[in-house]
């Protein structure tokens, strides 16, 4: 337990965990994220705490078997779009294609990207 | 000549089926009786068992499309052959039933497998296309092979049917089509829910010119009025707003309880009657029409349970207003005098002043309310607190900005991305399968069914924007209610142009009425309330000098 601690340091700690967290869709395709533009969600959030045993936060990897590799593709740009224009006054739109909208949305649902988590990062 | 003569003897006449038999003209002729033979399809053979024809089998698959002839095979006799010319009466004749080139020699002897005749079995053909009423069978039939295809989708509920008012309406706009007729009149029908199709076709109007000789022709827009009076609409159909030509719309005396924010869409829109429905409040948008530029110039709103502020005293005093004396409370006409030309389109037909601002109410995606404050529109509640007020008329602010902060927390900014589970649903939104589109994910929770069913409710009341960005949105996270006061304005200016007087009196002369609330939306944290920028007067044209009005008749 206090080896887990000292892991949840602060970032100047060499045994911080890496910037990237890498994000692995049912049919295998791997995605490499900014930890801090994933960490919106707070499922990930929660699944890559230093704190948990989980493995995911071990190896900076959290696979998620319901998801497709392109519905994947599109929550790892929104974590990018939301990264980049989190503190800009305007905001382009993320096009969304329609045949990806009810699975995107059954994603985000799970995700918990929510407007309530947006407020407070 | 020649034939009659010859018919004097007895000939040999050929007839059907190629039997030549000897007739005197005298005598009816007799034709021999059939051959009790019948062309077997599946052994190409004959048989002499029965006359009907076999049943084809269709399961068997082995037979050729030649030999599908439902008529039955010709009968033919060997005419070349060389024992004609000492043809006796009698004399046993070869016969072939079917066509030549099915005879087959006789030396061919090599069986047929293809053709082998297969055992008949009393089976019923599903696709026969041919079914009884009283037939039980079909039923359990097409059973089993209908619940193998079943997709595994919620049940849907069953169309709503039209009603007979609504039929009647219908009947009546497509009368005012044909006809040309611009103004279509649905008062007291008794109408408790019209659909968007009804409506669309009054999209189609055209206006039927006046030719008469000597006078140019003019292509004209329509104008079309629509009298929805004196019925029991609870909801209005979306289709309603895409009418770019209304003119002028009537909605007094239904049981409205909102005026969708697509109402900005109306841009030619001239009247307007909102009186005696149920509005507590009114879109943001509507202000966009009693703009400078906009057309409304008959806008009627009372009597409605309109929501007001709280804390709003009767007794107001008048208070001046830079050099201009305004009124707060429901004053006298009031003159504004300007010593310069001025168009008629310089001054808008109705002024509004912003009086104050309800707290705000944020919302989650999913439309649970955050805030301790709640707007609770649906509800009967008539009055609402006020936070920022303009100070000008007494209205109790509240000042109490704890909701705002308490979300954002100490240190967060408000981001103005909006959530991913908003922009999936913008995105199903422009589908145009929304409707269909819950049965669609049947294991997933139930709240996603009720966003995509408020989404679909949504985008059949013509859609909600945001009030600041006018971004189409789907579930509002912030949403806030200001009042505002109205003043009509008239113009006058004289002959030679070289003053013009605008006089403004108040909309209504009941204190209790001052306050018209406006529903804002905003998208997102950016398009939030901005009291500080607000412009709190009336808006009235440079350069005036205002005064009082003893009598309104000064001029």
């Amino acid at each position: 337990m206090k080896r887990l601690y000292s892991a949840s340091g602060d970032d100047a700690d060499p045994s911080a965990p890496s910037k990237y967290v890498t994000l692995v869709s049912g049919d295998g395709f791997e995605f490499v994220v900014l930890r801090e533009a994933a960490k919106i969600s707070p499922i990930i959030k929660g699944m890559l705490d230093p704190r948990s045993q989980f493995a995911e936060a071990k190896d900076a990897r959290c696979v998620f078997q319901e998801m497709s590799g392109l519905v994947l593709d599109k929550v790892v740009e929104y974590f990018h779009y939301w990264y980049r224009y989190k503190d800009s006054e305007d905001v382009p739109d993320m096009d969304i294609p329609v045949e990806l909208c009810l699975e995107l949305l059954a994603a985000a649902d799970y995700l918990g990207l929510d407007q309530a988590n947006m407020s407070t990062k | 000549m020649l034939g009659s003569s010859l018919f004097k003897y007895p000939v040999q006449v050929r007839v059907n089926r190629g039997y030549y038999i000897k007739i005197q003209m005298s005598d009816e002729p007799s034709l021999p009786p059939l051959p009790a033979v019948s062309w077997d399809q599946q052994s190409q053979n004959f048989s002499y068992i029965s006359r009907k024809r076999g049943r084809n089998n269709h399961q068997a698959g082995n037979s050729s499309p030649l030999l599908f002839n439902s008529s039955d095979p010709a009968v033919f006799s060997s005419d070349d052959d060389p024992g004609l010319d000492n043809y006796v009466e009698g004399r046993p004749k070869k016969r072939y039933v079917g066509t030549w080139f099915q005879q087959r020699p006789a030396t061919d002897d090599a069986p047929n497998t293809l053709l082998q005749q297969t055992k008949r079995t009393l089976t019923r053909d599903y696709d026969s296309g041919v079914f009884l009423g009283s037939d039980g069978t079909t039923d359990t039939d097409c059973g089993d092979h209908l619940n193998c295809l079943k997709l595994p989708a919620r049940p849907r509920p069953h169309p709503i049917r039209m009603s007979q008012a609504e039929m009647a309406a219908r009947q009546k706009i497509e009368d005012c089509l044909d006809k040309g007729h611009e103004s279509v009149d649905l008062w007291s029908m008794g109408l408790e829910e019209l659909s968007d199709g009804t409506i669309e076709r009054l999209g189609q109007i055209v206006n039927i010119p006046y030719v008469t000789k000597d006078v140019a022709f003019v292509p004209r827009e329509p104008e079309l009025k629509v009298f929805l009076s004196l019925n029991r609409l609870s909801r209005l159909p979306g289709s309603i707003f895409d009418l770019t030509h209304l003119v002028v719309l009537s909605l007094r005396g239904n049981q409205l309880k909102e005026l969708p924010p697509a109402i900005c869409k109306l841009r030619n829109l001239k009247q307007l009657n909102l009186s005696h429905n149920l509005f507590s409040h009114l879109p943001a948008e509507l202000l966009d029409l009693l703009q400078l530029g906009g057309k409304l110039s008959d806008l009627t709103l009372y009597a409605n349970p309109f929501i007001q502020p709280q804390g709003c005293t009767e007794s107001l005093e008048p208070e001046v207003d830079g050099n201009a004396e305004t009124f707060s409370c429901p004053g006298p006409e009031v003159t504004h005098r300007y010593e310069r030309p001025m168009e008629e389109s310089e001054v808008p037909r109705y002024l509004t002043r912003w009086l104050g601002r309800s707290p705000v109410q944020f919302c989650d995606s999913m439309g649970q309310v955050l805030s301790d404050f709640h707007t609770a529109l649906d509800s009967e509640i008539s009055v609402l607190p006020v936070e920022v007020s303009s100070n000008k008329i007494g209205l109790a602010a509240t000042y109490s900005p704890q909701a705002w902060t308490s979300l954002r927390g100490q240190e967060t900014k408000p981001s103005a991305v909006p959530s991913l589970l908003e922009m999936a649903l913008r995105s199903c939104y422009r589908s145009s399968q929304l409707p269909d589109l819950e049965f669609y994910i049947p294991e997933a929770p139930d709240h996603l069914q009720e966003l995509l069913r408020r989404a679909s409710l949504q985008k059949h009341m013509g859609g909600l924007i945001c009030s600041n960005c006018r971004k189409t949105l789907i579930v509002p996270p912030m949403q806030w209610i200001e009042w505002r006061e109205l003043r009509t304005s008239r113009f006058m200016s004289n002959a030679r142009e070289e003053f013009a007087i605008i006089y403004t009196s108040p909309y209504t002369n009941d204190a209790s009425e001052i306050a018209v609330p406006f529903l804002y939306r905003a998208c997102s944290w950016n398009c939030g309330p901005k009291d500080l920028d607000k412009d709190k007067g009336w808006n009235m044209p440079e350069g005036g000098k205002t005064f009082r009005t003893i009598h309104p008749g000064y001029f």
